[in-house]
């Protein structure tokens, strides 16, 4: 038999069922707000993807375009765009440097230059010599002045360098390039058992065989002041070296 | 020691006669000047005119050494200056830019020499050093000093941070902290001098100022404070005031 249902058992089966209703509408929503967000995202990441990519070739044009490009770069990434640079020269000499009040002596040395400019060079040198004897040594043929130590003769200075550019023309079809120049400089002298502040100036002529192969004449004198014979005064060695040199 | 620097001197003109890189261009601008030799000063002996194809072999200093493109018999070699060379483009159409030496590149450089000369105490001093710019404001330095005196001989070395307060400023300070070592050896000629030669570590702090002062060059004054720790009761404070030159690359 079919029992009725009372009003209030009606009132609560129709409050049920119309929760039961809204939660799964709620629920329902909810899932289609989730999947809306989800799409929203994937369709913002994918729009930035697309967005990045028409950055990069808008930027890629832009540079292919009307811009410059350093050749440096370049350099890192293709290797064919490799500039040879040539700024550094270095080279080996031999000469006479002729040290005062002990005789004149064979010279050997190494130097490493940096080109700033077509005209304005940085140098460092390095020289070593074996003093001979004093005239007094000689003659009197007493006691030495120096020991043997003592009288190795080493050298080094970092000099400011100018360049006058020129050309030397051996015939008519026989040409090449050449630099006269002057150095000022300073460094430090180890003679007889001391070293001293040494100020060095000099002129040279380059000539250049090929582009980065020289041949170079030079002419450096090195002031110090010494007390070796005795009394204090500034003493001038001069030296005189032929020498070879490549830039790289 | 004079062999190897001949070792060198070989191994480095073997590697010269080995490499040639070269790159083909071509040019933009209604003519460029073509010298006989790498400055100014040498003769225009020939001139490249719009649309003529370029090889670029090699860079010295502000210029370019190029050689135009044909007939092995018809070829030109010359010098060409870095501004003719930004008026031409590669194959692709992208033009070229040569470093210049600007305050751009300046602010953009890996490597610093610098030679100063000045005073420690009373005696002249020569300074070298060779920095590796770290980062726009840091640098670190390695530093060599020497002060030859009439009494003693010092030299100093040292490494150091250098930190450039304003690095986009053409004039700009700096500051250094460093540390290092000193030796002093009394002159040879000093009655009762020995042959010792006294070593100490020290502490330095560098204040100074930079400006870029034209392609590729600094100009800087420096004022250093260097405290040494000795052996004695006292540390010893020295000063050192120093002006000098950089170049960077």
């Amino acid at each position: 038999m079919i029992k009725r249902l009372s009003d209030v058992d009606m009132h609560v089966a129709l409050k049920t069922s119309i929760s039961t209703t809204r939660d799964v509408l709620i629920s329902n929503r909810l899932k289609g707000v989730v999947s809306y967000c989800v799409l929203c995202l994937i369709l913002l990441f994918i729009h930035a993807q697309i967005a990045m990519a028409q950055e990069d070739v808008v930027s890629s044009n832009r540079s292919s375009g009307d811009t410059n490009i350093d050749p440096n770069i370049e350099r890192r990434s293709v290797e064919e765009f490799d500039i040879d640079s040539e700024n550094i020269e270095v080279g080996v000499f031999a000469g006479i440097i002729s040290i005062e009040d002990f005789s004149s002596d064979v010279v050997l040395g190494a130097r490493i230059a940096y080109h700033v400019s077509e005209n304005v060079f940085i140098e460092a040198t390095y020289g070593q010599a074996t003093a001979g004897e004093t005239s007094f040594e000689v003659l009197s043929g007493g006691a030495p002045f120096l020991t043997e130590e003592e009288r190795d003769y080493t050298y080094y200075d970092v000099s400011l360098g100018y360049n006058f550019n020129g050309e030397v023309f051996f015939t008519k079809d026989l040409v090449f390039n050449t630099d006269f120049f002057v150095t000022l400089g300073a460094g430090n002298t180890d003679f007889a058992g001391d070293e001293r502040f040494t100020v060095s100036a000099g002129i040279g002529y380059r000539l250049l065989v090929t582009d980065y192969l020289s041949v170079r004449f030079d002419v450096r004198d090195h002031v110090f002041d010494s007390d070796i014979i005795g009394v204090e005064k500034s003493v001038h060695n001069l030296m005189f070296t032929l020498s070879t040199s490549i830039f790289f | 020691m004079f062999k190897h620097i001949v070792l060198f001197f070989l191994m480095v003109l073997s590697a010269k006669i080995l490499s040639a890189d070269e790159l083909r261009v071509t040019v933009t601008s209604q003519f460029t000047n073509v010298h006989s030799g790498p400055a100014d000063e040498y003769p225009v002996f020939y001139v490249i005119s719009k649309g003529e194809e370029i090889d670029i072999l090699k860079e010295r200093t502000d210029w370019y050494k190029i050689r135009t493109v044909g007939v092995k018999a018809k070829q030109i070699e010359g010098w060409i200056y870095r501004d003719a060379l930004t008026a031409t483009v590669l194959k692709n159409g992208v033009g070229l830019k040569a470093p210049t030496g600007s305050f751009e590149d300046y602010q953009s450089r890996d490597i610093e020499l610098t030679f100063m000369g000045g005073v420690l105490d009373n005696t002249a001093a020569l300074s070298a050093t060779g920095s590796w710019i770290w980062t726009r404001n840091i640098a670190v330095d390695a530093n060599y000093t020497q002060a030859l005196g009439d009494f003693s001989d010092n030299k100093l070395w040292s490494i150091r941070m250098r930190h450039t307060v304003f690095p986009a400023w053409k004039v700009s300070p700096y500051l250094a902290l460093g540390t290092g070592e000193i030796r002093t050896k009394p002159k040879a000629s000093l009655v009762q001098s020995g042959d010792d030669v006294r070593k100490s570590s020290h502490y330095e702090v560098g204040l100074g100022v930079r400006y870029y002062l034209t392609d590729g060059v600094l100009v800087n004054a420096e004022y250093r404070s260097v405290l040494a720790l000795t052996d004695r009761d006292e540390q010893e404070r020295i000063d050192q005031w120093l002006i000098g030159a950089s170049v960077f690359f």
